[in-house]
């Protein structure tokens, strides 16, 4: 099921030793979301995956488990293709093969932010990630990214074992009244777990929380920058036409 | 539950820049309520959590979200925080695009004011917590399931028809199933005598 993978997703996240580990994580999104940015502006269907070129090598050097990476980019997979395919018959209705054109520029351009994101996720350990994020966002939402944070975890192993528990036979039962009961309980125990967290959380830095991730930045952040920058730049070039 | 799971690259920039400066009010707003009230920061979270969780759990083509759950335990102001963390949090799991995050937010956080304010009028009628909780959700995450089509029909200059008559129907069909698990989970935290669904909390 999805909750045991993801939970063997975060697993090889936390301990895993990769070149793309070693990535600072805001220059690992910072690109990401440069190359995202980029894409909007190529318009030539044959450079776009230019832009996904060093993420898919990233990728091979990581050598993440495919089982994630087929978590992670199935279900957006699908909703896009499964939009542009309801799309495209209309789309050449009213544009004929132009708007077919616009379709396929929409899928090509999707699956490449889609590889950039995907990697950029499955490679950043889970925690460097929220915490990163926590230490960017104002007061209030970085308390509150910590403690979702926190509380996943939990919250995902209770759900399984609820799923566990409805299950008569290796058959799930459906008892709607039994998993809202044991939704309430996983809800009503999780917050006294967070309180305990939010006061932890105080603690350590009150409204803005220091990032227990160093934000050091090394060789291969620099690299990393020349390498995703040069891709943009090709495909600026190149796509704009 | 409807949500647009388009990857980036799709609804062109100004519709998600458009998307983010939108939502930016009601995020705002629920900041400062944040703030105000740093006590609610652990269920805010929390109840972040737990809808990402249920996210995990496929529901035939499509899955739980418990954002009118959210509305009606947090209310509308900080029911935007939590919706936020949970599409960001989607968004960094390749779940919908990060530049979609914004347009994202703006359809689940109207799904937890609406069945908020449902569920408000309705036990203010004098309805049960768990039957109001159940009309309050399938009410309106049927009526939010016609949003989506419309807003990528707008933004991708296309008709919303062949959206309507694919995502739709499995949307309305979850909307329902929602409806069923968090009347049963309000149900549940009434008798636990939990104070954040009582009517007059």
């Amino acid at each position: 099921m999805r909750l045991e993978r993801i939970d063997s997703l975060v697993e090889w996240s936390l301990e895993a030793d990769t070149p793309a580990h070693s990535l600072n994580p805001v220059v690992k999104w910072g690109s990401t979301l440069v190359t995202v940015l980029v894409a909007f502006a190529v318009r030539r269907i044959e450079v776009l995956p230019a832009l996904a070129l060093p993420y898919v090598v990233l990728a091979v050097l990581s050598r993440p488990p495919r089982e994630a990476l087929l978590v992670m980019a199935v279900p957006p997979s699908v909703f896009l293709a499964v939009t542009l395919a309801a799309m495209s018959p209309w789309e050449y209705l009213k544009h004929g093969t132009e708007g077919l054109r616009h379709v396929a520029l929409y899928s090509v351009r999707g699956f490449t932010d889609l590889t950039a994101l995907v990697v950029t996720a499955v490679t950043t350990p889970i925690n460097a990630t929220w915490e990163t994020a926590a230490a960017l966002a104002p007061p209030g939402l970085a308390q509150a990214f910590l403690v979702f944070h926190g509380s996943l975890y939990g919250v995902m192993r209770a759900f399984r074992g609820i799923l566990v528990a409805l299950t008569v036979r290796g058959r799930p039962k459906p008892s709607l009244e039994a998993f809202g009961a044991a939704l309430a309980t996983v809800l009503a125990r999780s917050v006294s777990s967070a309180e305990r967290m939010e006061a932890a959380i105080e603690v350590r830095g009150g409204a803005r929380p220091r990032p227990r991730v160093s934000l050091r930045f090394g060789v291969s952040d620099v690299v990393w920058t020349i390498v995703v920058a040069s891709s943009c730049v090709v495909a600026l070039t190149l796509g704009r036409g | 539950m409807a949500h647009v799971h388009l990857p980036d690259g799709v609804i062109p920039l100004k519709w998600c820049l458009l998307g983010f400066a939108t939502y930016s009010v009601p995020l705002a707003l629920g900041l400062k309520r944040l703030v105000e009230r740093p006590s609610t920061i652990p269920l805010v979270g929390t109840l972040a959590a737990v809808s990402f969780a249920a996210m995990q759990v496929p529901v035939v083509c499509a899955h739980l979200m418990l954002t009118p759950l959210t509305g009606i335990v947090l209310g509308p102001r900080l029911s935007a925080v939590s919706v936020f963390v949970v599409d960001t949090a989607c968004a960094l799991m390749g779940h919908g695009g990060v530049t979609v995050v914004g347009i994202n937010s703006i359809l689940n956080w109207s799904e937890a004011a609406g069945g908020w304010l449902l569920y408000r009028l309705l036990t203010g009628a004098g309805l049960k917590p768990g039957r109001a909780a159940l009309v309050a959700t399938g009410t309106v995450l049927s009526c939010t399931a016609f949003v989506p089509p419309f807003v990528m029909a707008v933004a991708l200059n296309t008709s919303p028809y062949p959206f309507l008559f694919t995502l739709t129907p499995f949307w309305i069909l979850t909307a329902w199933l929602e409806a069923l698990v968090t009347s049963k989970t309000v149900g549940a935290l009434v008798r636990m005598n939990v104070e954040w669904v009582s009517p007059g909390s």
